[in-house]
This record gives C-alpha cells, structure tokens and sequence, in this order.
C-alpha cells in the first residue's frame, strides 16, 4: 500500500514536474522527498527517468467523418474509439532523442438509425472496426517530461456493419487496411520505484495527445440476410452491395498510461 | 497490486463507445408496389426517386438504379408489346434552398442503357391513364383538392395528353364544370374512324364525357353532358366503341339508360374536328350492370344485365328497341366468347351470364345469334357448387370462376365450348391470387403463409389439371410471373417476401418449373449502393 501511494502522490504531482532538474541521474528533488518522509531506502532514488523504454497505455481516438458515405456508415460526424497501446523505445538518439514502435488496438462502435431524413431508412445501424496498428515515432526530449513527436502508423482490422433488429438483419464484415501520419506531445513523470532494491520497477505517468490523417482501403460492404439457424437448408441469398466507404479522416488521438 | 492499475482503465474503455440507438420500427420509407415488366420487375422508392430494375437473369441479383425525378406517385408498366416501365412524379415545388422540380412523367426501358426519357409536365397530376397498346397516356388529376396535387392552385380539369410515337405531349383542359376526370377510356388499338386510322379518348366524370381525338392534338375537344338539366348526378363507368357505326356507348352509375354518342362526319372548321357528336339514350327500364356490343354493323346489339329484375336485355342501337329476356337468376356480368356449343359446332357469338356477389350458384350461357327471336330458348342455366365471386377469361374458351365458399378458396373452371365445369378444391383460403391469362394459363396463389401453391388452367397434355406447391423460407406477400423468358432462357416467378424492414425481399422461381431447389432470393437490394448515393 505504501508503494501505490508513493505511485499516485507522484501522479498528482505530474504538474509540478517543470521544477525538476534535467539531468540524467540527478538527485531526487528536495520537494518530493519531502512529499515522502516515510523514503526508507537512502541509497537508492526513489524516482528516476531511466529505464521508463516501455509504457502501456488506454487509447481514446476521434475521428471526423468527412464524407457522405463515411457519414452514413457511421450515422454520425465523428467517431470516438477506444483501445490500448504498448509502446517501446527502441533507439534513443543522443539522450533527447527516441526512435519508438507502438502496437496498438483500437475499437469504434456506434448504434444508431439510418439517415432516415435523407433517405426514408429509418432501421437500426451498427457499426463497428476492430483496427490493430503497428506504429513508428521518433521523439525529441524538450524536457525529460515534454517530447514533441511524429508518428506514423499502419495496420489492419476489420469493420462491420449490422443493418435491421436480432432475428432479421443484413451484414457484413470487411476487412480494413489503413494508414496514418500525425504529431503530437508526450508528457510523462519521473518514474517511481516501487520496490526496494534496484531490480524493482520503476512506473511514471504517461500521456500523449496526437493529431493526425488517416487514410485507409475504400471498404467495400456486401450485407447478407442473417440466418437465423431454424432452417438448416435455406433459399440461396444475393448479397447486396450498398457501395463503398472511403475510409479518410483526421483523427484526435490522447493516450494515457503507465511508463516502465 | 496489478489488478489495481488496471481498474481505471476498464473504468474508461466504455466511455468511448456511442450508442444513440433507438428502438425503432420497420422502415418509413415509402415504395410503390412492384411492377412486373416482361422479363424484369420493378420498384420505384418515392424517397430516394429511384427505380430499381431487378433483372432475376443476373447472378449476381444487382439491380439497376436509375432516377425517376422527386415524389414519383405512380408506376406501372407500358402496356402493349412495350416492355418500359412507365413512372409519373409529383417533382418538388422547391422552396428558399431547393431548387424546384416539375412533375414528369417518366420512360424507362430496362434494355436500353441510355437514360430515361423524361415528359415535363403543366400539372402534378396524380393518375395515369394508358392505351391499351401502350401508344397513348393521358395523365390527369384524381381529386379537386389541392393537397391531392401538391399546388396552390391548378384547375383540376386540367390533362395532359403524351403520343410516345412522336414523343409530344400537349395540355387539354376540358370543361368538366365541377368534376374531376373518374377515368379514362381509349378507343381499341387499330380503329378506325371513316376509313382513316383513329384513336379516340373518352374522358369520365360526373355528368360529363370529353372526346379526345388523340391523333389530332390541334384540335379541340368535346364536351357531352350526359344530364342536360343537371338535376341528378350519373357516374359514367363503361364504355364500348363501335367505331364501325361508329358510336360510342357509355353505362353509367345513376342512370338506367345507355348514353349512345354518335359520331357523324363533318368538314372540320378552323381547329374543329372532323365529325360531330349527337347524344341519345337507349333505355333499359332498370338499373344496368354490365353492358356487351357483339354483331357488326346494323345487326350490332348491346346486350345488358339487369340484375334487379333478373333479366337480361338485348338492344339495337338502331331503333332503340329493346328485348327483354328473364334469366331466372340473378346476372351482372356478361363474359363474350365466340365458339361452339353442345348443341351447335358453329363458332358464333355467345356469352357466360354470371351473378358476381349475389350469391346465386347458377350459370347461364346465352347464344347470341338469334337471341331476340329465340329469347328464352337461346340461355341455358347450369347449376354449380358455390356462389361466383370472380371470373376470369383464359385462353381456348376457358373461364376460371373464383367461388368463396364457407371461408375456403374454391375455383371452378369452365369449358365455355362444350360447357362442362370442373370444381377445383382447395383445403384452405388461398390468398394473394394471381393468374396467368396467357399461356401457360396458370394459377398461382398462397395459404397466407411460405406455401406457394400453382395450378395449371389448361390440360397442356397430362389429361388433367397439375396442381403443385413449393416451401420458400418467409410468408408470401405476392406473386408476379414475368411474361418473356430472360436472357438465361428461364420466364421466372417474382415472389415478394414479407420484409419487416422493406428493404425488398424477393425469392425466384422458375415459373415453367417451379422448385425450391432453384430458388434465389434478394433481399435488401433497395440499400443498394446506398453509401454511394446522392442526396435525394
């Protein structure tokens, strides 16, 4: 209980971390010692910038549907995903420079009805996307706690597509490829040890807030009548094609997690 | 302590998933009913103003879109040898930010890959009237008030007539005083008028009829009120040419009498038409159901139902004599055929007498040919099962007579040669009813449920009347056999399917040989490249 104590007091702290010196392995700041008198352990610092290569993170992305079809698939102009991303330091260039990979996972979701005003459709629509990314980043350490950085990513996934009410419904599922550019700021604390000796880990906050474009594979949407099961020899069913989606949109990306 | 870290972020995952969704019903949209063109069938969606051509040929079931211009009102086929699809739009009177849009009527010809063919019309008429050979339509409004048109103001007398041969149409507002058009009646296809080829256009309304003569578009029309004093109001409802005498008859709703229009040659003057009309009656005594020309010439005769005394009646348009004849049953409507009889193998004119809806179980054939001489002699009564509620003329002399008996379908197919009945049974009511009057003259109807059932009208050899049935997976909403094979060879059968979300639902079957295990459906073929699609 000690040590996630430590752990939050220094999350809560995060802001005042401009104060801190930026030196490698410099002392640990008089004002957070003070923070922690209960500090046992005189020998070893209780935070540190280093290692801190690796950070686990919630995602929450925005993207903005610029398109009509884009519009209609999703029945709205922007689109809120969640996920998670895990993120290392590869190459750090010079003591102010990191070259990074991420993999992250991303999921969109929304429920609504069709675009009845415009076309008199008025069924239940979901849609969906499960988009699995890997992702390059080279970063530049304004401070030990700021770094802009640029990003570009890649990935896979699929999207689906549920039109009508369980039990008589059209969809589909397709298969997605996409790509993204953006630039952003990661901040970060000094990470805290949370154990006693020097092999212990060591966990600082993470957060990144990222803007960007995506641009991806048109997906192409062919719904077919569910089958409900009871009739284990049904009628033959034509797929129909609704048409294609072009999948392009600026996109507002903020992370937040744990450095280790 | 793991465990710990992880719980805000589970806390926060659902947050980023939207659900806006809404417990929401079938759809709103709104789609005229299916049209059955030769060897494709048709829907037109008044929401989006699109048509979309379902050809059952293609594998893949696509259908083709094409506009048909905002708040299409009506659809329905070319008639004649035309395999078009015929749509008439209401268009849109715009407003600040919507560009206004006329009514039209709309050509569609499912083999031609260029566009439609689009009418602008004066009016955002509301009904669609065709000749029978496709060559003629006249549109027209339906109801004199305004929230039935879509305008402020119009004149509801107001119609356009369209000649497809040279692609014209042209606005003849004719003088109705109070009416609107009830309806339409052309002249039959190759008629002629003093030795030259004519089509003629009868408009209904109450007390009134217009002559159109529709080759002649320059020149006016004319109006005939049918009650000079207007003291009554007659519903005019049938109309018969005689373009060999030539004379038009007309029964009306209201009227006892038959309103003869004779048309008698003039030189034209200015934009006048080249004949001019006299109005006389030929009186019946009692209230007429159902009117039938048959001779040619001075022997023509209209031969009438008069179900309320029982009796039917033969008149001579000539003389304006009539001959009555007791039926001893009940009699509304006149079915005329040319063949034999059991006691005669001369072909000559004849007719089926039954009474629909009255709930007589009696036939009466009637022999035409000296029928006011004969008078009594010349009908013969048949006896049959259950009371006729429909019937429907075949090929070969053949009538189907629908009988709705104690809640169970039941037909009765009728030889009109050698007048012999054969009962069709059926063990339940059969519903959406539809039948093939050309060849292969065949049945087709449901159980209310996923059961298709089908029965050949004809014997095409087996010695007796194939009924058979096919299971498709949901409830049937209605049939439409295609006339023409497609281009795979196969003539199909269009099975619409109950579809609570009316995003179209059709199941195919090969109408020569109907089997489940060559059906194909389509279903939702109405969203098709709905993505893609501009803003209706």
């Amino acid at each position: 209980m000690t040590t996630i104590r430590r752990a939050f007091l220094m999350l809560s702290t995060a802001a005042l971390l401009p104060a801190l010196p930026a030196t490698a392995d410099g002392p640990t700041p008089p004002a957070t010692q003070a923070a922690i008198p209960e500090a046992s352990e005189p020998t070893l610092p209780t935070t540190a910038w280093e290692p801190l290569r690796f950070a686990l993170a919630a995602e929450f992305q925005t993207g903005w549907m610029l398109q009509d079809d884009a519009r209609r698939l999703w029945g709205k102009r922007s689109v809120g995903g969640v996920g998670l991303s895990f993120s290392y330091d590869a190459i750090r260039l010079g003591g102010r420079m990191a070259l990074g990979l991420d993999l992250s996972w991303l999921a969109t979701k929304t429920s609504t009805t069709m675009d009845s005003a415009a076309t008199g459709f008025n069924l239940p629509q979901k849609s969906s996307t499960q988009v699995f990314n890997l992702g390059l980043s080279l970063r530049y350490n304004v401070f030990r706690w700021l770094s802009p950085y640029a990003r570009v990513a890649g990935g896979t996934g699929w999207a689906a597509l549920t039109l009508g009410s369980a039990g008589f419904d059209l969809r589909d599922r397709a298969v997605i490829y996409q790509g993204s550019a953006g630039a952003g700021l990661l901040v970060r604390s000094a990470g805290v040890r949370v154990g006693r000796t020097r092999k212990s880990p060591t966990l600082a906050f993470v957060g990144r807030v990222e803007g960007g474009y995506t641009m991806g594979n048109a997906t192409s949407f062919s719904l077919k009548s569910s089958v409900d099961g009871s009739n284990k020899d049904p009628i033959p069913v034509a797929p129909v094609s609704i048409g294609e989606v072009t999948r392009r949109f600026p996109y507002l990306r903020i992370s937040i997690g744990v450095g280790f | 302590m793991k465990r710990a870290y992880l719980v805000p972020l589970l806390l926060v995952l659902p947050l980023g998933c939207h659900d806006d969704s809404r417990n929401v019903g079938a759809s709103s949209r709104r789609v005229l009913p299916i049209v059955a063109l030769d060897d494709s069938v048709a829907y037109v969606d008044s929401t989006s103003g699109l048509a979309f051509l379902l050809n059952p040929a293609d594998p893949a079931l696509k259908p083709r879109l094409l506009p048909t211009g905002k708040s299409p009102v009506a659809a329905e086929k070319r008639k004649g040898a035309n395999n078009q699809l015929l749509v008439l739009t209401h268009g849109d009177q715009g407003s600040v930010s919507v560009e206004a849009e006329p009514a039209k009527l709309v050509l569609i010809d499912p083999a031609s890959d260029a566009d439609p063919v689009n009418y602008d019309l004066p009016g955002r008429y509301d009904r669609l009237a065709q000749s029978d050979d496709g060559a003629f339509a006249i549109l027209h409004y339906g109801s004199a008030s305004s929230g039935a048109s879509g305008s402020m103001l119009y004149n509801p007398n107001d119609l356009t007539v369209v000649t497809f041969g040279n692609n014209t149409l042209k606005s003849r507002p004719i003088r109705s005083l109070g009416s609107v058009p009830t309806g339409v009646s052309f002249s039959p296809p190759g008629s002629t008028l003093f030795g030259q080829p004519r089509n003629l256009a009868v408009v209904l309304a109450a007390n009134y009829v217009t002559l159109l003569d529709l080759d002649q578009d320059n020149r006016t029309e004319i109006t005939v009120p049918l009650v000079p004093d207007g003291k009554r109001t007659v519903t005019p409802v049938q109309v018969l040419f005689d373009m060999a005498r030539p004379a038009i008859y007309i029964r009306a709703d209201g009227s006892n009498d038959i309103f003869q229009i004779s048309l008698d040659q003039v030189a034209p003057v200015n934009q006048g038409n080249d004949f001019r009309v006299s109005l006389s009656l030929i009186g019946s005594g009692s209230a007429l159901s159902d009117i039938a020309l048959f001779g040619t010439g001075d022997s023509a005769r209209l031969l009438v139902t008069a179900p309320d005394t029982r009796q039917i009646a033969v008149l001579d348009p000539t003389t304006g004599s009539a001959t009555s004849i007791p039926t001893g049953t009940q009699v509304n409507r006149i079915l005329l055929f040319q063949g034999p009889s059991p006691r005669s193998v001369e072909t000559q004119d004849r007719a089926l007498l039954v009474g629909l809806g009255t709930g007589e179980t009696s036939l009466v054939f009637a022999d035409l040919k000296d029928i006011e001489t004969a008078q009594g002699l010349a009908l013969e009564s048949w006896s049959i099962t259950a009371p006729v509620v429909d019937i429907t003329p075949l090929p070969g002399n053949i009538a189907l007579l629908s009988q709705g008996a104690y809640g169970n379908a039941a037909l009765s197919i009728v030889n009109l040669g050698d007048r012999t009945i054969e009962p069709v049974g059926s063990s339940g009511a059969l519903s959406n009813v539809t039948i093939e009057t050309a060849a292969p003259s065949r049945l087709w109807g449901t159980d209310r449920s996923n059961r298709l059932e089908y029965l050949d009208l004809i014997d095409h050899g087996q010695g007796r009347l194939f009924a058979g049935e096919v299971i498709v997976d949901r409830t049937i909403t209605s049939i439409s056999p295609l006339a023409r094979q497609s281009t795979d060879g196969r003539r199909y059968l269009v099975l619409e399917m109950d579809d609570p979300m009316n995003v179209g639902y059709v199941t195919l079957l090969d109408a020569g040989q109907p089997d489940r295990k060559g059906a194909r459906s389509a279903h939702g073929f109405l969203l098709t490249d709905y993505l893609e699609r501009g803003q209706p």
